[in-house]
């Protein structure tokens, strides 16, 4: 998935190259800042998954494994 | 700035720099503690309180929900808070943040924070809490904080509805208790800003929001800071009387009450000068500790009473 990505990041940017230009390329800082908020959304996703988990147990109680096989 | 120079500069893409501290500043965070504070009070006043996970889980939407109401009033009075000393290194004046990003930030934070409350507690806490940020973002924020003076006394319910949300999450409903917290906030925010606004006249007047001191002059500030003060310093002794708080709450509300109104009375006094600018200084920071000390003794004394039920 990953390499398939970066497979077609490349040939974007081999496409922006055929016409002479760059494509765009992103300043340390940019980068940097991207970098940085992916980690946090990331970080509060995961969070959100377990706590909203966590909470269903929590509000099942007891009848979560009280279902028919 | 970009590297992509070989667009032109109106068709560049702007390719923010913002850092998730910037997005973590537009949620207000001082306010948002407070706000996580006094609704934690709210909560623990509930006869039965919820399990500790949902318990959290609820205190934490409600915090999301006060994050997303700064969002919104930080996109909203972006204009005037370049204008003011205090503001204008907030993210979006300071050119860290779009305006754009902050709205859509504060939105999905609104939304996210009212169906989790939803989902976690019940769909009434869940109402007042959307209540509560469209009150703010809204009633205050676009209409009654540059249209008048009175701003922050009907603006200030917003700030305390917490604790009603707290009691409704535990509970699904209001009770007595839970609208004395709320009025003990109501009336404390009118003569905690009101000494800021003495402080900071010149920003708000550059800015041209109608602060009292602005439309009013000051002599009447102090005087509306002393009247609420006397107002304030017996609603907080309230949940003594009325039940809801041990002797120990009724001895500290007494105390921090009768200081309350020594404070305001030098506000009142002093009205010249470095001595007149330090009156409303302290005034502004002993409202803070009072609000503080009075819903500490309240969540002490609830979560001892939770420990001795266990």
């Amino acid at each position: 998935m990953v390499n398939e990505m970066t497979e077609a990041g490349d040939k974007m940017k081999e496409r922006a190259s055929a016409f002479g230009e760059p494509g765009v390329v992103l300043t340390e800082e940019q980068a940097r800042s991207r970098r940085a908020r992916n980690v946090a959304i990331g970080v509060t996703i995961a969070f959100l998954a377990v706590l909203f988990y966590a909470v269903t147990l929590v509000k099942f109680g007891a009848a979560i494994i009280n279902r028919t096989i | 700035m970009s590297d992509a120079s070989y667009l032109q500069d109106d068709e560049a893409p702007r390719i923010s720099v913002a850092s998730p501290s910037d997005y973590f500043a537009l949620l207000k965070p001082r306010v948002m503690s407070l706000v996580v504070f006094t609704a934690l009070a709210g909560l623990l006043l509930a006869p039965a309180p919820p399990h500790p996970l949902i318990g959290f889980a609820s205190l934490l939407a409600i915090a999301v929900g006060a994050g997303a109401s700064g969002a919104l009033n930080m996109w909203y009075d972006a204009d005037v808070d370049a204008l003011m000393t205090r503001t204008r290194k907030r993210p979006i004046p300071a050119g860290r943040l779009d305006p754009e990003a902050a709205l859509g930030f504060g939105l999905v934070l609104a939304t996210l924070s009212v169906f989790t409350l939803g989902y976690v507690a019940n769909w009434f806490a869940a109402a007042l809490l959307a209540f509560t940020i469209f009150f703010y973002v809204v009633i205050y924020t676009m209409w009654l904080k540059r249209w008048t003076p009175m701003n922050i006394v009907i603006g200030g319910a917003a700030g305390a509805l917490p604790p009603m949300v707290g009691f409704a999450a535990a509970t699904g409903e209001i009770n007595l208790a839970s609208v004395v917290l709320f009025a003990i906030i109501f009336t404390w925010t009118p003569p905690h800003f009101w000494s800021l606004a003495l402080l900071r006249s010149e920003d708000y007047g550059r800015a041209g929001v109608p602060m009292l001191p602005n439309v009013a002059g000051e002599d009447r500030t102090r005087l509306e800071i002393l009247v609420y003060a006397l107002a304030l310093a017996p609603l907080g002794v309230a949940p003594w009387l009325l039940g809801f708080a041990s002797a120990a709450y009724g001895l500290v509300s007494i105390g921090c009450g009768i200081a309350l109104v020594a404070v305001a009375a030098a506000v009142f006094k002093q009205r010249e000068g470095e001595a007149a600018r330090a009156a409303a200084r302290r005034m502004f920071v002993f409202s803070i500790l009072y609000l503080f000390l009075l819903f500490l003794v309240l969540v002490v004394e609830q979560t001892a009473h939770i420990f001795a039920l266990i």
